[in-house]
């Protein structure tokens, strides 16, 4: 092998152990240091700081976000973050919502932001209440049995425009 | 005992020169590049009327709600649309200039012309959206990362493009190729036993829930498998051919008798979550990914002199595993 190619074979095996290293979930170094950071940044910019885990351990509930809006007359209608869009858009937002499930306090900085945005489309709407609601499926053994899928609310919070 | 493993070292040192600087053809990372540029242009157009609301300032999570601010030195919109807007430019059109640069480096990517430069514009953009909306990534805009950044130092662009169609570069096997062929294919491997390995630790994955709550979630599901609850060793045989094709591709992919009914198992099984859950850009993403690495022969059946690069007896090491 020429010099070059040994060089550039040693790279690549060592972003490949990065590549390992972010698929066991593992930093390797805290970023709160200037190596642990400059590393940190390295493995954004190649990738090698994803891990794999796709639908594992297990697959998770369906979550999404509903939006009741009521004008000044107390007039109601409904509305959701994804409804008029492309099924890969779709795809996003819904993602976007799940992650909820995952970190809770979440909802106080997307609240406020799905709020503005309903308020953004709807000119008319003096108050939004965000509802979001979990999937609940039954296992197939449920279901035999005669269990049904039901939506469950986790989450209700009104907004008034301001 | 010191010379049976001195020559051990050396058979396996040889091993390892053939395995990754055997001259190889460019046209598999070609692939990679005309498939993944391809998929992701599809997934652009899907995503263009919906910018503002996905990247945008004031889209369904503000910049300043972000619940990760992006580091420092990680390219991003909201830092490019702080740059710029000293010079008049709104917000909206950092997002614009941002995403129209994403598309046009991916033109260029597919049709391979000024490859290099299109591909490194195409990382960086990418990566620039995918922080910027962070809150709505998932699995294909990771491997669309990773995918970008080879296509950035591999020669992806030395077969079946404009550069080589102009004579910029030679489509001559190489073992950069080889090289690249290489991490492409040991990344894969990781990729899938990991999700293998990390798939085996739940129990849906055993009993058969995880197809059944995969397939049944509304947005997800693209059919009605209510039935599979009444042929529950089904939904088990699919998780457990999951597992079997995800953690066995390590092993399997390295031997040619193996690594075809492997290739047609794996593109099946991501056709299968392009059609039945509706991810057909993460599904397309992964079969371009597959077909590079598996399927497009990259063995040099030129005459042995040809294949002489400095420093790598090719001779030798022209017959070596694709």
């Amino acid at each position: 092998m020429t010099l070059r190619h040994t060089i550039y074979t040693a790279l690549a095996a060592l972003h490949l152990i990065l590549v390992a290293c972010g698929a066991a979930h593992e930093m390797i170094l805290e970023p709160n240091t200037d190596t642990g950071y400059t590393l940190m940044v390295a493995r954004h910019y190649t990738g090698s700081d994803a891990s794999y885990g796709f639908f594992a351990p297990g697959v998770g509930p369906q979550m999404k976000a509903s939006f009741l809006l009521i004008d000044a007359h107390g007039k109601e209608w409904t509305d959701t973050l994804e409804g008029h869009m492309t099924r890969e858009a779709q795809l996003r937002i819904r993602g976007g919502v799940s992650r909820v499930a995952e970190f809770p306090g979440l909802m106080k900085k997307f609240g406020p932001s799905w709020a503005a945005t309903m308020f953004g489309r709807h000119p008319t709407a003096k108050t939004v209440v965000i509802t979001i609601e979990v999937y609940e499926l039954p296992t197939m053994d449920e279901y035999t049995r005669g269990e049904q899928p039901r939506w469950e609310t986790i989450y209700v919070e009104p907004f008034d425009r301001k | 005992m010191n010379t049976l493993a001195k020559r051990l070292l050396q058979k396996l040192g040889r091993g390892f020169v053939t395995f990754v600087a055997a001259p190889a053809s460019p046209r598999p990372l070609a692939a990679l590049r005309i498939g993944v540029a391809g998929v992701l242009l599809l997934q652009a157009f899907t995503l263009a009327g919906h910018l503002f609301e996905l990247f945008g300032n004031r889209g369904v999570i503000q910049w300043q709600a972000l619940p990760f601010q992006p580091p420092e030195g990680i390219p991003n919109i909201n830092g490019l649309a702080r740059l710029l807007a000293p010079l008049g430019v709104s917000a909206d059109t950092s997002v614009r200039l941002v995403f129209f640069s994403y598309v046009a480096s991916l033109v260029m990517l597919l049709l391979g012309w000024q490859t290099r430069v299109a591909a490194v514009v195409a990382w960086l953009t990418q990566m620039a959206l995918k922080t910027t909306g962070e809150h709505t990534i998932y699995g294909v805009d990771e491997f669309a990362h990773i995918a970008l950044f080879y296509c950035v130092w591999m020669p992806v662009g030395f077969a079946w493009s404009l550069d080589r169609q102009n004579g910029k570069v030679s489509d001559e096997p190489t073992a950069l190729a080889r090289l690249g062929l290489r991490v492409l294919q040991l990344h894969l491997c990781v990729v899938y036993f990991s999700s293998g390995v990390e798939k085996a630790t739940g129990e849906q994955w055993w009993n058969g829930e995880a197809i059944w709550r995969s397939v049944m979630r509304l947005d997800l599901g693209m059919v009605d498998i209510s039935w599979m609850a009444n042929v529950q060793w089904l939904a088990m045989a699919l998780c457990w051919g999951t597992l079997v094709v995800e953690m066995g591709y390590v092993f399997m992919i390295w031997h040619r008798r193996t690594r075809l009914a492997w290739a047609v198992a794996t593109i099946g099984l991501h056709a299968g979550i392009a059609v039945f859950l509706g991810l057909w850009s993460f599904g397309a993403l992964m079969i371009a990914l597959n077909v590079a690495a598996l399927c497009v022969p990259a063995t040099v059946t030129k005459p042995a002199v040809a294949t002489e690069r400095k420093g790598v007896k090719g001779a030798a090491l022209a017959g070596a595993a694709a």
